[in-house]
């Protein structure tokens, strides 16, 4: 018996019987599309998931501070750390971020160190690695050439306050008002590293303008030549911060000491270590632990949301299991109908000479064609729902999506707006591939129950 | 003389109902040549049904052997037996036995189609069979739409659609009435005297009966008579 005879016998059967194929098949239309959409809500809220982790930070990156210990013996957070941190297993590489601090001194720009800023944050980078950090420059290049280039974050300018305007005038509220320019313009802009010098008044009168009489030494000039996106996912000195090459900030942070007295700092005030994928982050972060140093990174707020996730998920894929279960049960049943209504017919197909595994295959492609009917169906139904379900999510805005906003953080929402449920092709496949398997698996019994039953009974029937 | 198309020899069969033993078949020895038509006449219970089930291979003897034509089909297994069926054995039922959502046509063709034949070849090999039968107009009617007759015409093409060298025939004529049955003898008769096969006939109508070449009575599982008739 051929193939094409079989199915052709197969399809005959279920038509011919067709209220009670529609119904077995819409038990596994439901079946399979109650698995499909638990499951596409359990993708759709770890996509949701990933993306707020995403917003919130560099998935791969582990920041590395110095150890708090203070005995003489600790490891160090020095050249010698960031090598064998760079040569740890899935690392891609070891940057040093160092943050230069000021102590007394400030950064003042314009004529007459007019516009000054007492609390920059400067950070240190390896002139090799500045490309690597992530940044994106929206004008300027990167240092090169001269020595004392640096790069100005994009907020940086704001940071200054200008000391020939009258107090709760001499900065630029760029918080609640956007669109304010700052005093001047970063981009291009020649920077001091000064000193003040007070001048010593008998007038007590005059503290008030004090700034406007103060002296200040400079101690060296910074030439702004990129200016930075804001983006904190590379670092928060993207922000209001200014950055330099390591080397010229190890120049500077020695006229300073020479100033201040500063004892030379031993270690590197941060390290940034990216690691080739998430997976190896833990493993990373747990090495660098062991080399004495403190570590930040987002796998302590990754892990738990991802297994909160996959619960959710085994919980939703539970759930559609157990109505895809109750349609292989249906099947099972009809089929079992099936052969007891046809026991003569199955008979005399014996008589006439149908082989055994002939019947056999029949009943099984009966079984897998109500399996792959209601497979199909139910996936198109699926896509449906979910569509649906997403359109009405975001109808109303914020609705279940609310906390994620919130975590996901102001602004920074920008890149899309989160789905409830989404049904990517494997699932779609695994879906169809399953159903009809469960078909077949219902089928099974029934099948080996027609191919048993005698010729000679069914005949007297 | 040549070998024996069907050669039963000892066939003993016992039914166990509950822990009574049921002696269905004492001990039967025969042979049935090519080309002949045999009846297996007896009453009700007297194991006529229960030879014809061993001889097709329907059940297996509790004793002894079944050769058709040099196979012994005691000794096939299932799967091997539906084969042997397919290529050597034809059945006429007295129920019919049609698939009732198939065509006339469809189902004379059934014994093809379980062999492996494309659908134009089969259907070609059936349509011609059912008009030999009388059934040309017919083709695409389905049983429920026939008389008993025509029914067991489709029965009789189905039969013979494989060209089997047997045909086991129950009671054929056992729901038609005198005239039909009739017809239907003659029919099953010429068709199996044209390719000289043998039909093994099963009956309680000393009627039919005498349709045979050769009449087998049997009582009590045994046979007490064989009797032939001169051919013509």
């Amino acid at each position: 018996m051929s193939f094409f005879d079989i199915m052709q016998m197969c399809i005959r059967n279920l038509y011919r019987r067709k209220g009670r194929t529609a119904l077995t098949v819409s038990g596994v239309i439901i079946g399979c599309c109650a698995i499909v959409i638990m499951v596409s809500l359990g993708i759709g809220m770890k996509q949701a998931q990933d993306q707020m982790l995403a917003q919130m930070g560099n998935l791969t990156r582990i920041t590395v501070t110095p150890s708090p210990a203070k005995d003489a013996h600790k490891t160090l957070l020095d050249k010698k750390a960031v090598k064998q941190m760079g040569q740890l297993p899935d690392v891609t590489s070891a940057i040093v971020k160092n943050t230069l601090d000021l102590g007394e001194l400030q950064l003042t720009a314009g004529e007459k160190n007019r516009f000054q800023n007492a609390s920059a944050t400067i950070i240190g980078i390896p002139e090799k690695d500045l490309e690597k950090m992530g940044y994106t420059l929206t004008d300027g290049k990167y240092p090169k050439n001269r020595a004392f280039e640096v790069l100005a974050g994009q907020h940086f300018a704001y940071q200054f306050t200008d000391s020939r305007r009258p107090e709760g005038k001499n900065v630029v509220d760029y918080w609640d008002n956007e669109d304010a320019k700052p005093f001047f313009k970063a981009m291009g802009t020649e920077l001091s590293v000064a000193e003040k010098k007070q001048k010593k008044t008998s007038e007590p009168g005059e503290n008030q303008t004090a700034s406007s009489v103060a002296e200040w030494k400079e101690i060296q000039k910074l030439k702004i030549v990129g200016q930075l996106k804001e983006n904190y996912d590379a670092g928060e000195e993207t922000g209001s911060g200014l950055i330099m090459r390591l080397s010229d900030m190890e120049k500077l942070q020695k006229q300073i000491q020479k100033i201040s007295g500063q004892k030379k700092a031993k270690e590197y005030s941060q390290v940034v270590v990216n690691v080739k994928d998430i997976k190896s982050v833990e493993q990373v972060e747990n090495m660098v632990r062991q080399m004495g140093f403190q570590t930040y990174s987002m796998e302590s707020i990754r892990k738990p949301m991802e297994k909160d996730a996959r619960q959710k998920q085994m919980m939703l894929g539970g759930l559609g299991a157990i109505s895809l279960l109750v349609a292989a049960i249906g099947i099972a049943n009809t089929m079992i109908m099936s052969i007891t209504e046809r026991t003569r017919e199955i008979g005399i197909m014996k008589a006439v000479g149908c082989f055994l595994g002939d019947i056999r295959k029949e009943f099984l492609l009966e079984a897998a064609a109500i399996g792959f009917l209601g497979g199909s169906i139910g996936i198109l139904l699926s896509y449906l729902v979910s569509w649906l379900m997403n359109h009405i999510s975001s109808l109303a805005p914020g609705g279940g999506d609310m906390d994620m906003m919130a975590a996901g953080g102001m602004d920074m929402m920008g890149g899309g707006s989160t789905v409830m449920s989404v049904i990517p092709l494997w699932l779609a496949g695994f879906a169809l591939l399953f159903s009809v398997f469960m078909g077949v698996a219902a089928g099974y019994y029934p099948a080996n129950k027609a191919v048993k039953i005698s010729a000679l009974e069914a005949m007297k029937s | 003389m040549q070998e024996a198309m069907i050669k039963i020899c000892g066939v003993r069969k016992v039914y166990r109902i509950g822990t009574e033993k049921v002696i269905a078949l004492d001990r039967i020895d025969a042979d049935i040549q090519k080309g002949e038509i045999c009846c297996i006449f007896g009453t009700s219970g007297s194991g006529k049904s229960t030879l014809l089930n061993q001889l097709a291979g329907m059940e297996k003897p509790t004793e002894g052997k079944i050769v058709i034509d040099s196979v012994d089909i005691t000794k096939l297994r299932e799967e091997k037996m539906a084969a042997f069926r397919q290529k050597h054995i034809g059945f006429i039922f007295q129920s019919y036995n049609l698939l009732p959502y198939m065509t006339a046509l469809e189902n004379t063709a059934l014994p093809l189609m379980f062999q492996g034949y494309g659908k134009k070849e089969r259907e070609a090999r059936a349509a011609r069979l059912l008009k030999m039968v009388g059934l040309g107009e017919r083709l695409s009617h389905y049983p429920s739409q026939m008389s008993g007759g025509q029914q067991q015409r489709v029965g009789i093409a189905r039969a013979f659609a494989a060209n089997p060298d047997v045909i086991f025939a129950d009671e054929p004529t056992g729901n038609l009435d005198t005239k039909t049955t009739a017809q239907i003898m003659e029919m099953v008769l010429a068709f199996a005297r044209e390719n000289r096969q043998t039909i093994v006939l099963v009956t309680h109508d000393p009627e039919m009966a005498s349709y045979a070449d050769r009449i087998l009575t049997l009582i009590d599982g045994n046979i007490v008579k064989d009797e032939r008739k001169d051919k013509k």
